[in-house]
């Protein structure tokens, strides 16, 4: 059974938060607890739990906005977005949105805020400066995950239950293609060069590579039970994919559609996301409420840190 | 009209067995067994023997014994009851676990998409043993405001409800 709300209140030590807030140096992972309705806040070099932040209902998305140094948390069943400063890890604030926000993206180029709105067939327009809402796009069914190229011209979206990649030209605002992937499509990735996307397909059990210029789908590649997320190891190229029921992370080159590891974690990783400063991966297990941390040269699981129940961390919660 | 229905069967059906909403849950339920965990395990380890310990499963129609693929049609309550269907996706006797899911429910006994667990039995290492059951589903609601039968409060009760009543009889089975 889920534990029951606990009292709203900061576990953060004063040192710890001083420390981290000087230096700034070491990377923070937000990550989303939909047990306890709350979102631990670690920091990347001692593996220590610097705050645990209460938000709302079944907190899931998560965007790292670096413009403003904040993180910005989705709560599908409050429908409600919560903001949290990286300096300030140890309180939230919330604003309403639509009546399931789940997929969240910040635009590295613009103060806008995206928010898939899973029931509505809507991606919601937010600022990430005063959190008005600054209207919506037109999506198909159950928009999922999302993500905008660095250059901020293009914003890419999940659609689930079609079997599509949505493509939104954000410098004119209009729907730009629909692309036909795999079998719902849930988690997009995009690569630093704006020019290539991955959608992990939970129902064909693999990865979709889409050329973004080409505008379509060019390669498939199997990994293993209903994949949810992928995570760009940009140094190597190499592309970690979390596969839900497999409780395994699948290591692809993208390129070649070669498998290189089946890397065994908790049971449901879901969230997964690669740091450049730490050189390493990160995986939430949503089943055994914790976050690892995989090497990407040697694939081997070298930390494990506990986070609370039902831990998510679906989006880019890693602030550096 | 009739190939139209068929058409429209085929295409609507797995859609619905695998829509579901943002949140999935979880219900993890563990109970300790004064019996040696390799008798426990033969008790369960067979994937229909589930007729013989589970109370609530009147009768077990199984194909494929124990292979992963294998399949388990149960009728609840009595032998022409409601029916569940299921597939073993993993079977580890070395490590005394199975993994299975639904592939089909009742959603007024079990309102549930998306569902899958792990039958454990551990071994405590005093000749007695501990057996673990972790589900995670989705409500089988796959829209915004489910009725309160379907939300995901209902489906939280009726998997805890089916957990705890195998495992307190399997203890009972064990323990004579």
């Amino acid at each position: 059974m889920r534990p029951s709300r606990p009292v709203a209140r900061s576990l953060l030590t004063a040192g710890a938060l001083a420390s981290s807030a000087a230096l700034n140096a070491a990377p923070l992972a937000f990550v989303t607890n939909q047990g306890p309705d709350n979102v631990t806040v670690l920091d990347l070099e001692s593996g220590k739990t610097l705050a645990t932040v209460a938000v709302d209902k079944d907190p899931a998305g998560v965007a790292w906005d670096a413009r403003h140094r904040q993180i910005f948390v989705s709560n599908p069943s409050a429908g409600s977005v919560s903001v949290i400063a990286a300096d300030r890890p140890d309180q939230a604030h919330s604003f309403a949105t639509g009546e399931s926000p789940l997929g969240i993206a910040a635009d590295p180029t613009r103060d806008r805020l995206y928010v898939a709105d899973f029931y509505s067939r809507r991606v919601d327009i937010f600022s990430t400066r005063d959190f008005s809402r600054r209207g919506s796009f037109k999506l198909g069914n159950t928009p999922s995950g999302l993500a905008v190229t660095p250059d901020g011209h293009w914003l890419a979206v999940a659609n689930r239950d079609d079997d599509t990649l949505a493509l939104i030209d954000l410098r004119s605002g209009q729907p730009a293609a629909e692309i036909a992937v795999g079998g719902h499509p849930f988690g997009v990735t995009i690569a630093p060069d704006g020019k290539t996307l991955f959608t992990a397909n939970v129902t064909s059990n693999d990865v979709s590579v889409v050329d973004l210029d080409a505008r379509r789908e060019v390669r498939r590649i199997r990994v293993g039970e209903a994949p949810y997320a992928s995570a760009l190891d940009v140094k190597r190229g190499r592309l970690f994919v979390t596969n839900q029921q497999g409780s395994t992370v699948s290591v692809i080159s993208p390129f070649t559609g070669e498998t290189l590891a089946t890397v065994n974690v908790g049971d449901y990783p879901e969230g997964i996301e690669y740091s450049v400063t730490r050189d390493r991966i990160y995986v939430a297990s949503w089943f055994d409420n914790a976050l690892y941390e995989i090497n990407p040269e040697s694939f081997k699981l070298e930390r494990t840190m506990a986070c609370g129940d039902g831990s998510r961390a679906f989006g880019t919660f890693i602030a550096e | 009209m009739l190939r139209r229905f068929a058409l429209a069967l085929c295409c609507v059906l797995p859609l619905a067995a695998t829509a579901h909403g943002p949140s999935r849950q979880k219900v993890e339920q563990e109970i300790t067994i004064k019996a040696p965990a390799a008798e426990v395990w033969a008790l369960v380890a067979d994937f229909c023997a589930i007729e013989k310990w589970h109370p609530g499963i009147a009768k077990c129609e199984g194909t494929g014994g124990n292979e992963v693929g294998a399949t388990r049609t149960l009728h609840v309550g009595k032998a022409d009851g409601p029916v569940i269907k299921e597939e073993l996706l993993i079977h580890d006797p070395e490590k005394m676990t199975y993994k299975y899911k639904i592939t089909q429910t009742d959603v007024k006994i079990l309102p549930v998409t998306t569902y899958a667990a792990f039958l454990t039995v551990v071994d405590s290492g005093d000749g007695n043993s501990k057996v673990v059951w972790k589900s995670a589903f989705y409500r089988s609601w796959g829209k915004a405001n489910p009725p309160a039968d379907q939300n995901d409060e209902a489906a939280i009760k009726a998997v805890t409800g089916t957990l705890e009543a195998g495992l307190a009889n399997l203890k009972k089975l064990a323990e004579k």
